[in-house]
């Protein structure tokens, strides 16, 4: 009985070959797409989106490697000095002075009085108040000066030339005398900007240097005196006592 | 039958062909992943460069605002000193921060009043450096000269050319 149905079931396999095994080849290979190959393609394409990102980020990164390995450190770190004395970190009430001075003497103007409120100095509020209160703080000097037209426009011109610290005009009154000179009363702003706080990741780009700003630097390292150490030609007696 | 074991064999293909790809993909990603650990770790090692050229273009765009902003005061004081003609006498010059100028002055005679007044409006109708010229109240002393003073805007494109 059992040899007889085992028969006529291979009888009909026989018989139905053809159909039977492609639909279980189909099948087979079917499930294999779905669960191989599927998942392959899949992870192929996550990996080139990543790839892409990743290749983003090591072109910014290269980038940014080779702006720091190409720039001279000391040259760099001069450059900053000299804009530091046009723009402190601080409100420096001492470079405003050395400032004015120096732009008195070039300009030839003289200047007959002098007034300014400097406030908190430097504390932990006076930084905070600075977050808050502008984009660029600065400290508001009144005077008056007396000189001729041709020195007053020297005075204003000297301003901004970045030889000194860094001063904006705000309002000028000037009475010419009888004797063509003029007396002015001037208000200026004596910039300060502290440094930045946090340099950001090391994949965070370099801020770009606009043309004006290159110019700007130029002339900046060109003209200007950063405060520097005590002179060291100063005479500071002997090096050996005993001798 | 020949089309099931073709389908076979195209599957094969494709699945091999797909982990070559994968493999090849993986090498590459692995290969990125090691540039950029290495980048980061040079530029880690360059921070005191980095802090030095942001610390500077942070005050150079500062530097470039605060100019920007300005107003040109040189050429502006420059332009009214060699604007009175003959006859005419600046008292006083008063310029605010928005570039607004007041200027008081004395005129020995009517035709240099009127010529002053011309050159004003000159400046702001055909040269487009002063706007909004306001003459105010003239009067006229025992000696016949006047006094008065006149208002006006500059332009600050016109002076920080």
């Amino acid at each position: 009985m059992n040899n007889s149905s085992t028969r006529s079931a291979i009888a009909i396999l026989k018989l139905y070959q053809s159909i039977i095994l492609p639909g279980f080849i189909l099948i087979v290979v079917i499930w294999l797409t779905t669960r191989y190959l599927l998942p392959n393609i899949d992870k192929i394409q996550a990996l080139i989106e990543e790839q892409k990102g990743q290749e983003q980020k090591l072109t910014q990164l290269t980038g940014k490697l080779s702006t720091l390995s190409g720039a001279n450190k000391d040259e760099e770190l001069d450059t900053l000095k000299k804009i530091v004395a046009v723009i402190p970190e601080e409100k420096d009430a001492f470079s405003i002075f050395d400032g004015l001075d120096t732009i008195e003497k070039d300009s030839g103007v003289v200047v007959l009085n002098s007034d300014f409120r400097v406030g908190i100095v430097s504390t932990e509020s006076a930084q905070v108040l600075v977050r808050q209160k502008a984009k660029y703080p600065s400290i508001d000097i009144n005077f008056d000066l007396i000189g001729s037209s041709d020195q007053v426009i020297s005075f204003l011109k000297e301003l901004d030339e970045f030889r000194t610290r860094l001063f904006g005009t705000k309002e000028i009154a000037i009475t010419v005398n009888s004797d063509k000179t003029m007396t002015g009363t001037f208000v200026l702003s004596a910039y300060y900007l502290p440094f930045p706080e946090t340099l950001g990741n090391p994949d965070s780009p370099l801020p770009q240097v606009s043309a004006r700003q290159q110019e700007i630097k130029t002339k900046i390292a060109e003209v200007s005196v950063p405060k520097g150490p005590e002179d060291n030609d100063a005479i500071i007696g002997k090096p050996n006592l005993f001798q | 039958m020949v089309f099931s074991f073709a389908l076979l064999g195209v599957f094969i293909a494709v699945y091999v062909i797909s982990f070559i790809i994968l493999s090849v993909l993986t090498l590459r990603f692995k290969n990125t992943q090691n540039a950029i650990s290495d980048a980061t770790g040079k530029i880690n090692q360059l921070k005191d460069v980095e802090a030095i050229l942001l610390a500077s273009q942070k005050k150079l765009s500062a530097i470039d605002e605060i100019t920007k902003s300005e107003i040109s005061y040189p050429a502006i004081l420059k332009e009214l000193l060699v604007l009175p003609p003959d006859g005419i006498l600046i008292k006083s010059i008063n310029v605010d921060a928005k570039g607004a100028v007041k200027l008081d002055y004395i005129a020995s005679s009517s035709a240099s009043l009127e010529s002053f007044v011309n050159t004003l409006l000159e400046k702001d109708e055909i040269e487009n450096k002063f706007a909004s010229v306001f003459s105010n109240a003239i009067t006229k002393a025992k000696d016949g000269r006047f006094s008065t003073s006149v208002t006006f805007n500059t332009v600050k494109d016109k002076f920080n050319e």
